[in-house]
C-alpha cells in the first residue's frame, strides 16, 4: 500500500475512527492520541493488510486496540457531564445519554452497527469476538434502550 | 421521540479540526521507507547473540507466574513487564456447577487493578464452550482468536455426539468484590476473556479495573457466579435457567518475593 492510498483511505474513514474511539474514551484529548498512535501502529503494519477492501475493518481493529492500551496506561474514568455539547434536540441527548451510559460491551457494538454500519462479521473481527456475540450484545443494547425509552418492537 | 436510530451519529460529537489537522499531520509524515519487518540477512554472531537471548528469555519466561504470561500474550509484553512489581497470590479455589469445575488459578494487584486466571474444567460425560462461542466451530480451537483447526477436526457438536456428552455454555462473573473488610460493590468496569485448551479445558482471564471497588489493599473478596446453561445439540442453550453456584472466593496478593514457593521470582 502506498502513503498516498494510506492517507485517502484514513482521512476517508477518519470521521468514523473518531466516533468509535469517542464512543471508547469520551474526551478529545485521548481520541486524538489514540488516532495518532493508530495511524502510526497501521502504517508500520501494513503488510499485514492483505486486501485493501478491508482497510476499514482492519484500521478499527488497531484503532480499538490503541484506545484500550491508553485506557489502561492512563487508568482515566470518562463521566457522562464531561460529555461535549452537540446542539442536538432534547430527545437526541436523551438517547445519547442513554447510549453513553451502556457498559463499554455493549455500546461499541451498538454504535459500530448503527453508527458506522458496519456489519456482525466486521464487527466481530474488529473486536475479536464472535458473530453470535456481536448479535447477543447489540440486541441487549437495543433491549436496554428500548426498556428506558418504553419503545415498543417496531420502533426497532 | 426520536424513535429509530437512523441519524445516530449527528447526535454524537463531530470530529474537532485540532483532531483532524493532527491526524492529518501524522499521516503526512510517514515515511515510505519505515519498516516493513521485511526479513535480512544476518551474520553469525548475531544470529547466536539472538539464539541465546531467546533461551535467556524463555528461561525467564518459564519462571514467571502463569498470570503475568497469560496478561502479557493478550496486551503486550510492556503490559506483562508493569504486571511484574504487582502484588501477587496463587488461590486454586475451585466450585462445580453444571458439569464443570471452576477454578481461580491466580490473582494480582497494581494500582487500582485486579486482575484473576482461572480455568473451567469438564467432568465426566460434559463438553463445555464459552458462552460466545458455537457448537458448529471446531473442538479444542480458538477461530476467533486467530487460530486455524486442522481438516477433519470434529466439531463441538460433532464430539459431543460421538461422545454421548451433554453440552453446557459456560461463564463465570463476578457480582462483587470487597476490599478489607469493607462492603463488597459491584464493579462497573470488569472484563472477562475465554480460550479453549485442545483438551477441552476452558482458561479465562478477569480483570477489574474500578477505581470505586479495587483499591490497593491486602486482601480481596470476591463474590463470584459460575454459571452453566445447557443446550441441545443444535446448540439452543436455555438462557433463562442456567444451573449456577454463588461462590466466594478469597485472594490475598503479596509482594512476590513473599510468596513462598508461590510467585517463583
Amino acid at each position: 500500500m502506498t502513503k498516498e492510498t494510506f492517507a485517502r483511505e484514513v482521512e476517508g474513514h477518519m470521521n468514523s475512527m473518531y466516533r468509535i474511539a469517542y464512543t471508547i474514551l469520551r474526551n478529545d484529548h485521548d481520541v486524538q492520541d489514540a488516532l495518532q498512535e493508530a495511524a502510526l501502529k497501521a502504517w508500520e503494519k501494513r503488510q499485514t493488510l492483505r486486501q485493501e477492501a478491508y482497510f476499514a475493518t482492519w484500521m478499527t481493529r488497531i484503532l480499538i486496540n490503541e484506545c484500550h492500551s491508553l485506557c489502561r496506561k492512563r487508568k482515566r474514568v470518562a463521566y457522562l457531564s464531561d460529555l461535549p455539547e452537540t446542539g442536538e434536540t432534547p430527545q437526541g441527548i436523551t438517547l445519547r445519554l442513554l447510549i453513553e451510559g451502556l457498559p463499554e460491551k455493549l455500546r461499541l457494538p451498538f454504535m459500530m452497527k448503527y453508527a458506522e454500519g458496519m456489519n456482525a462479521e466486521e464487527i466481530a473481527y474488529a473486536l475479536k469476538i464472535t458473530r453470535p456475540a456481536v448479535n447477543s450484545r447489540i440486541h441487549r443494547a437495543k433491549e436496554t434502550i428500548r426498556k428506558e425509552l418504553n419503545w415498543d418492537d417496531g420502533n426497532l | 421521540m426520536m424513535e429509530t436510530f437512523d441519524g445516530l451519529k449527528d447526535i454524537f460529537p463531530t470530529m474537532p479540526q485540532a483532531c483532524e489537522r493532527a491526524l492529518k499531520n501524522t499521516v503526512n509524515s510517514l515515511r515510505e521507507d519505515s519498516p516493513r519487518h521485511a526479513f535480512r540477512p544476518m551474520r553469525r554472531a548475531l544470529v547466536i547473540a539472538l539464539a541465546l537471548l531467546c533461551l535467556t528469555v524463555s528461561a525467564y519466561a518459564a519462571l514467571r507466574p502463569q498470570i503475568i504470561e497469560l496478561f502479557s500474550r493478550e496486551y503486550g509484553r510492556d503490559f506483562g513487564s508493569w504486571m511484574e512489581s504487582g502484588n501477587y497470590a496463587q488461590t486454586h479455589a475451585s466450585t462445580e456447577a453444571g458439569g464443570a469445575v471452576f477454578t481461580i488459578q491466580e490473582g494480582l494487584q497494581k494500582g487500582f487493578g485486579l486482575y484473576l486466571t482461572g480455568t473451567i474444567a469438564p467432568q465426566d460425560g460434559y463438553i463445555l464452550l464459552d458462552e460466545d462461542c458455537s457448537v458448529e466451530e471446531p473442538f479444542g480451537y480458538n477461530i476467533h482468536h486467530g487460530e486455524k483447526a486442522p481438516e477433519g477436526t470434529p466439531t463441538i457438536a460433532q464430539k459431543a455426539e460421538e461422545s454421548g456428552s451433554a453440552i453446557r455454555f459456560v461463564h463465570c462473573d463476578l457480582e462483587k468484590i470487597g476490599v478489607e473488610d469493607g462492603v463488597p460493590l459491584s464493579p462497573d468496569c470488569w472484563g472477562y476473556d475465554a480460550k479453549v485448551r485442545r483438551d477441552g479445558t476452558i482458561d479465562f482471564l478477569m480483570e477489574v479495573e474500578d477505581g470505586l471497588a479495587v483499591e490497593p489493599g491486602v486482601s480481596y473478596t470476591l463474590e463470584l457466579s459460575a454459571n452453566a446453561f445447557p443446550a441441545n445439540a443444535d446448540g439452543t442453550a436455555d438462557w433463562e435457567h442456567p444451573i449456577s453456584q454463588s461462590w466466594s472466593v478469597t485472594v490475598l496478593p503479596k509482594p512476590f518475593e513473599d510468596n513462598e514457593g508461590g510467585a517463583q521470582k
